[in-house]
């Protein structure tokens, strides 16, 4: 009687049958030759064996037919602006890193440095005080702010505005909650406050369900917030809602004005 | 043989060449590197989490690592098992907090495109088709309830055809556990599948 070939005796329980091991990575090509040949002819006696690998050719066959669904096609855009941002941020902190690294820590530095700045500063005042000042100056306390429509014109439209904040693009979109309200109270002859009231939506997002948590500004959470992203300020100051995403939710900031 | 070891070589030099591209900031090459390798990154995701829209989220911060740490990459893998590598702990690290999802098994899955269940085969009919689907459905419930370690080699073997060598590069282990976690992997899912109805 010839020996067992080795792979049959090492399985206590069944020391005649090639353990699941064996016949899964056979089912890869993942076995060496001699063992695929002694597989193979122990293959041909016995039908237990030929059942179970049978079985486990359905179960591949069944995971390798799975449907391979593509990301959602606004994903891409959402990378490619995080990725940017992620450069800028990784050029700036290159920047500092590099400045830290300048002799400033010697004193004679720290004193040139110093002086270097108070003269720039002197230089800018007196150019300001002198040519620019008054023109510039006067138009900035006269500038009337963001262009908006007339609130008597019923055809008033909102065009399609961005904005980019924090590094991130906000579109602004109208209201719809508000805009139903101004609309049936117009019918009443009567004029809405919060006709302007616009939400920014953060570009790349799509349409779908209700934000996953609403903001209040003046909250602590909605406080950490602004501290982080401290531009979303400008959105929300005239009463508009910021809707975004953070930390892989998307959330509606509320000024709470 | 040689054709592979061919081929093999000059998908290094293409990783090679666009990630030097992208380093020197060629706007064009990061368009490549992304679209080379979402679906694949996205399935991964989808597979590990059990929800399409997890997934997306576990996608874009795949990518942002993988563009965070690319100048680290020196070529000594493959491009594709690097950024499984990084997809694989990424994940392990962001679902292992809250534990992978384990459905039940004859549970109906509300929304199947949800979770990607469906067996794509366009060329058959609405009966088949709707059959397919709750096989699929099946399969994909039984992945999910497979243990963390079994389901990713079983992942990256059947569903994205990597080597015992590569999936052994990716996890970090020697290729006689990738050998196990397959069969117990598979095995275990046989048996769930036997067992539902």
């Amino acid at each position: 009687m010839s020996p067992l070939p080795s792979f049959l005796s090492r399985h206590p329980r069944h020391p005649l049958h090639p353990d699941a091991e064996l016949l899964s990575a056979y089912l890869d090509d993942e076995v060496g030759l001699v063992e695929a040949r002694g597989l193979e002819s122990h293959l041909q006696t016995c039908d237990a064996c030929r059942a179970q690998l049978r079985q486990l050719r359905g179960v591949v066959h069944q995971l390798s037919g799975l449907d391979r669904p593509s990301p959602p096609p606004w994903l891409v855009s959402q990378v490619r602006r995080e990725v940017l941002y992620q450069k800028k941020e990784s050029f700036w902190a290159r920047l500092g890193s590099g400045f830290l690294q300048l002799p400033l820590a010697t004193p004679v530095a720290s004193a040139f440095s110093v002086l270097l700045s108070v003269g720039c500063l002197l230089l800018l005042f007196s150019a300001i005080g002198k040519g620019l000042g008054s023109g510039a100056l006067s138009s900035l306390a006269t500038y009337p702010g963001p262009v908006e429509a007339p609130k008597s014109d019923p055809n008033f439209v909102v065009t399609e505005t961005t904005s980019e904040v924090a590094g991130r693009t906000f579109v602004r979109q109208e209201d719809k909650a508000l805009w139903d309200y101004v609309l049936y109270d117009t019918a009443g002859q009567t004029e809405s406050a919060g006709r302007e009231r616009t939400v920014w939506v953060e570009q790349g997002l799509m349409p779908g369900p209700a934000p996953q948590a609403s903001i209040d500004a003046r909250s602590p959470e909605g406080r950490a917030l602004l501290a982080r992203y401290s531009d979303l300020g400008y959105l929300l100051a005239d009463g508009s809602r910021v809707v975004m995403r953070y930390q892989r939710a998307t959330l509606e900031l509320r000024s709470g004005a | 043989m040689e054709a592979a070891t061919v081929t093999t070589a000059a998908v290094h030099d293409l990783d090679l060449e666009l990630v030097q591209r992208h380093r020197v900031g060629d706007a064009q090459a990061f368009d490549e590197l992304y679209h080379r390798f979402d679906q694949m990154v996205f399935n991964l995701a989808l597979r590990l989490s059990g929800d399409s829209e997890q997934a997306a989220d576990l996608t874009q911060e795949i990518f942002l690592r993988v563009f965070r740490y690319i100048g680290q990459f020196r070529g000594h893998s493959s491009l594709k098992t690097w950024i499984f590598r990084i997809a694989v702990n990424h994940c392990r690290s962001c679902l292992g907090r809250k534990h992978l999802p384990m459905q039940p098994l004859a549970e109906e899955q509300a929304d199947e495109e949800r979770s990607g269940a469906t067996i794509a085969d366009p060329g058959r009919g609405p009966e088949e088709l709707a059959v397919a689907a709750d096989c699929g459905r099946r399969v994909a419930a039984g992945l999910c309830r497979l243990p963390e370690s079994f389901r990713v080699a079983v992942v990256l073997r059947d569903l994205e055809g990597l080597s015992y060598e590569e999936i052994a590069e990716v996890l970090g282990v020697r290729i006689g556990t990738v050998r196990s976690r397959i069969a117990r992997g598979r095995e275990q899912l046989r048996s769930l599948l036997e067992g539902s109805p």
